[in-house]
Order: C-alpha cells, then sequence, then structure tokens
C-alpha cells in the first residue's frame, strides 16, 4: 500500500517537474523535447521487461520452476505493452518533428521488428495446448528472439543513418542540462517502479489462476 | 513448385524493362529475397513434420542424441536451400536481366544469406511439429527471426549490383555471424524442444 | 501556451491511456477469477 503511494506521489512530481522545472532543450520546435521525460522511459522499461523475460525464460528451462515462466510471460507482455507505448509516442514526436507519422527510420524498423517478435512469443504461446511444453517452447522461443535481437539495435540502424536525436538527448552526453537529468532519472525510476507493480500484478493473477488449474488433465495432447 | 511459381509470376508480372534504371538493384534485390525467403519456408517447414506424420519420431528420440538428429536436420535443409538457391538465383537474373557488378560479393550474400535462413528455421521447424496449429503458425514465428537477416542480405544484394565499395564485406560478415549464433543457440535448445 | 505543450500532454494522454486499458483488462481477470471461487 505505501508502495502505491509513494509511487503515485513520486509520479505526480516527475510529470509536474517535467513541465515545469526542467528547460526545454534548444534545436527542437518549441517545447517538444520535453517527450524525453516520457517517451523515453518507456522505451527503457521494454527493454529491461525484454531482459527480464529471457533471464526468467532461461531460468526456468534450466530450473522448471513454474513461478519463472510466470516472471517470463508477464514480463514480456508488459514489454510488449511499452514497446506499443513507445512507438506511438516516437511517431507522434516523427510527426511534429520530421513531417510524418513513419518513414521507415532505423530505429522505427528495430521496433516494429521487436513488436513482431514479441506478438510471435505470444503466437508460440497460444499455439501448444499442454501447459509443460508450451511453457518450453515460449522459453526457447524467447531465447531465440533474444539473440536476433542485437542484430536488429546494433547491426540495422548503423546501414543507413537515423534521423533519431542521439546526441542532443544522451544522457551520458555532457552537454545535458543538470535539472533536465535530473529529471529525466527521476523519471527513469518512476515508469521503473509503475513496471515492477504491474509486473508483480500481473504475476499474482498468473499464480492464482496457476491454481485453479485441473491438475490431472494439464497434459493435453497436441497432435493427434 | 512454389519458387517457380512465384518466379514466373513476378517476372511475368513484371518483366524486366517496367521499372525505371536507377530503381532495379533495390527493387530486384527485395524480390528476389523474398521468393527465395517464402519459397524456403512453405519447404522447410515439413522437414519435422514428415517425422511426426509418419510415426517415425520415437525411434529417432530412441536411436540418436538430440545434437546429432539436429545437425543431420540441419544439413538437409541447407541442402534443400542450396539446391533452391542455384535454381532461383541463375533463372532470376536471367529473365529479369539483372546486372551485377561485384558477382563474387552477390554469391557470397546468396549462400551466407542461405546459410543464415536455414539455421534460423531448423528449430522452429521442430517447435511447429509438436504445437497443435500448425498451418501459417511457421512463418509467423519464423520471420521475426529471420527479418534482420533478410535486411542485411537485401542490402549486400543491392550493393552488389550497384557496385558501391563493398571492402571487407560488411553484409556476409554479418550473415555468417547470425548463422554461426543461430546453430550455437539451436544446439543449446535443442535438446529441450527434442525432448519435451 | 507555449508552442509544443500540447503535444507533449499529447504523449502522456497516450501513455495513460495504454497503462490504463491494460490495468482494465488485468482487472476484469482478477474479477472473472474472484467471480469463480465465490461460485463454488
Amino acid at each position: 500500500m505505501i508502495y502505491k503511494i509513494l509511487l503515485t506521489v513520486w509520479m505526480a512530481i516527475i510529470i509536474v517537474a517535467a513541465f515545469l522545472y526542467a528547460e526545454a532543450a534548444t534545436g527542437f520546435p518549441g517545447e517538444t523535447s520535453r517527450i524525453l521525460f516520457f517517451h523515453v522511459p518507456q522505451a527503457w522499461v521494454a527493454t529491461l521487461s525484454f531482459l527480464i523475460s529471457m533471464i526468467a525464460s532461461a531460468v526456468y528451462l534450466a530450473k522448471r520452476r513454474v513461478k519463472a515462466d510466470y516472471l517470463a510471460q508477464s514480463a514480456a507482455e508488459l514489454g510488449f505493452l511499452f514497446c506499443i507505448l513507445a512507438t506511438i509516442t516516437g511517431s507522434i514526436f516523427a510527426k511534429t518533428t520530421w513531417g510524418a507519422f513513419w518513414n521507415w527510420d532505423p530505429r522505427q524498423t528495430s521496433i516494429v521488428i521487436l513488436l513482431m517478435i514479441y506478438g510471435a512469443y505470444f503466437a508460440v504461446r497460444s499455439a501448444v495446448n499442454d501447459p509443460d511444453r508450451r511453457r518450453v517452447f515460449a522459453g526457447v522461443y524467447s531465447i531465440l528472439a533474444f539473440v536476433t535481437v542485437p542484430f536488429l539495435v546494433f547491426v540495422v540502424p548503423r546501414i543507413t543513418t537515423s534521423l533519431h536525436p542521439e546526441n542532443t538527448m544522451n544522457p551520458a552526453h555532457p552537454g545535458m542540462d543538470p535539472k533536465t537529468l535530473k529529471v529525466f532519472l527521476g523519471s527513469l525510476f518512476a515508469y521503473t517502479g509503475l513496471f515492477v507493480w504491474m509486473l508483480r500484478l500481473k504475476i499474482r493473477v498468473l499464480t492464482i489462476e496457476g491454481l485453479r488449474e485441473p491438475k490431472f488433465m494439464s497434459r493435453k495432447p497436441d497432435n493427434e | 513448385m512454389f519458387a517457380v511459381t512465384t518466379l514466373i509470376a513476378v517476372s511475368f508480372s513484371i518483366g524486366s524493362f517496367r521499372i525505371e534504371e536507377a530503381e532495379r538493384p533495390f527493387l530486384y534485390s527485395v524480390l528476389l529475397w523474398i521468393i527465395l525467403t517464402f519459397s524456403a519456408l512453405s519447404g522447410l517447414a515439413r522437414s519435422f513434420v514428415k517425422e511426426e506424420e509418419a510415426g517415425t519420431i520415437d525411434v529417432l528420440k530412441l536411436s540418436a542424441r538430440p545434437q546429432a538428429v539436429f545437425l543431420g536436420k540441419l544439413l538437409f535443409n541447407l541442402t534443400l536451400l542450396g539446391a533452391l538457391e542455384l535454381m532461383i538465383v541463375p533463372s532470376f537474373i536471367l529473365l529479369m536481366s539483372y546486372q551485377i557488378s561485384f558477382p563474387g560479393f552477390f554469391i557470397a550474400v546468396i549462400i551466407s544469406g542461405g546459410l543464415g535462413l536455414g539455421a534460423g528455421t531448423t528449430i522452429i521447424a521442430a517447435m511447429i511439429a509438436r504445437a497443435s496449429t500448425r498451418g501459417a503458425l511457421f512463418s509467423a514465428l519464423s520471420l521475426p527471426l529471420l527479418l534482420p537477416l533478410m535486411i542485411t542480405c537485401i542490402k549486400g544484394c543491392e550493393r552488389a549490383a550497384i557496385g558501391i565499395s563493398s571492402a571487407g564485406w560488411p553484409e556476409v560478415k554479418i550473415a555468417v555471424a547470425y548463422f554461426v549464433i543461430m546453430i550455437t543457440m539451436s544446439l543449446l535448445l535443442f535438446p529441450l524442444v527434442w525432448e519435451e | 501556451m507555449k508552442e509544443g505543450l500540447t503535444f507533449v500532454m499529447g504523449v502522456n494522454l497516450v501513455i495513460w491511456c495504454g497503462i490504463a486499458f491494460y490495468l482494465f483488462v488485468l482487472d476484469r481477470r482478477i474479477k472473472k477469477l474472484e467471480q469463480t471461487s465465490t461460485d463454488k
């Protein structure tokens, strides 16, 4: 309960600060650079949850604990959600700064492939009836998908040049305004907190549903 | 069969003079890889389903180690792909009058792309054979994993056709790296799929 | 109002709509679970 209240307050502070405290970066039309405080955390949470999902899948394959699979499934689902949000907010930003919602910028290309990969992950889950087999296959697919991600993030964007703002908004860049940096890190923290809360909620739902599953009928035939 | 049909349909409807000279290298490499990928997908999906349907899968499980089974299937798929490429690529070049400036680089991209295609799809085929809905699932699962490879190969073919400097053959390196990583991961993960 | 502020607010709105939608779906699943438990 305390966690929820703290999270809400913190999130409210961050949103207010993002509008009033931090200063807009130069080089972008009007106040649009404030998107940094909302769009980038989505992408960060999406990446984080895919990482968690992959690790949890590996743990499940090694130890066969159902809990690890719940974590993998929940993280993949949330990652998918945040990935969609990052895509939508990114394309609105693209509209205001580059003039079009979609122009197959390398970043946009890779995020679409990422969305497809995780769409396919859910397809694996829905295609296999036997719960144990479903978990193993989903885990295997998750790891395979994760292996191809570096190809997307590092290989594809370098072939063509990107319009995606990098240096002006990169927190590691020394030119970043200290106020902006403070709010940005606070925002990352706030969205990560939100993500953890949603993740735990989802895992609890899956656990309860798992307890309800009839034990004796759990091995349904898949190809008879 | 699928390969020949699409090839004929594409070359018939587009012909070799519809597309402007400047656009050709790019569009042709896209078309070539679409034909290759989809005809490969329609053939490779069968590799494990066959065993499942014939009921020979249990015997295989008893008599061979999973890694050996995987490598055998992979070799079979790669041979299939090689034959497919040998058939499609020359006829595509002839039918579409596709001009290529760097034949060596072009061939290397085709070969390494084929290797990657085979490596990425074999383990998916093994999973499909044990799922309840097979039809469209194979392409749905394979394509997202193959897309980075496809984009790389399309770029590579385009560059080979135009003749932009290709020192170090970066696309070939990427495709080979993809091949190696996919095989390593598959060898690690295949026993889990196989024994489930 | 300064130029671009409506845009950033729009972005916020999209994000919160997305999160709210997800929570709504999750909530319905929980409700369903609660219902089946009272049936038994």
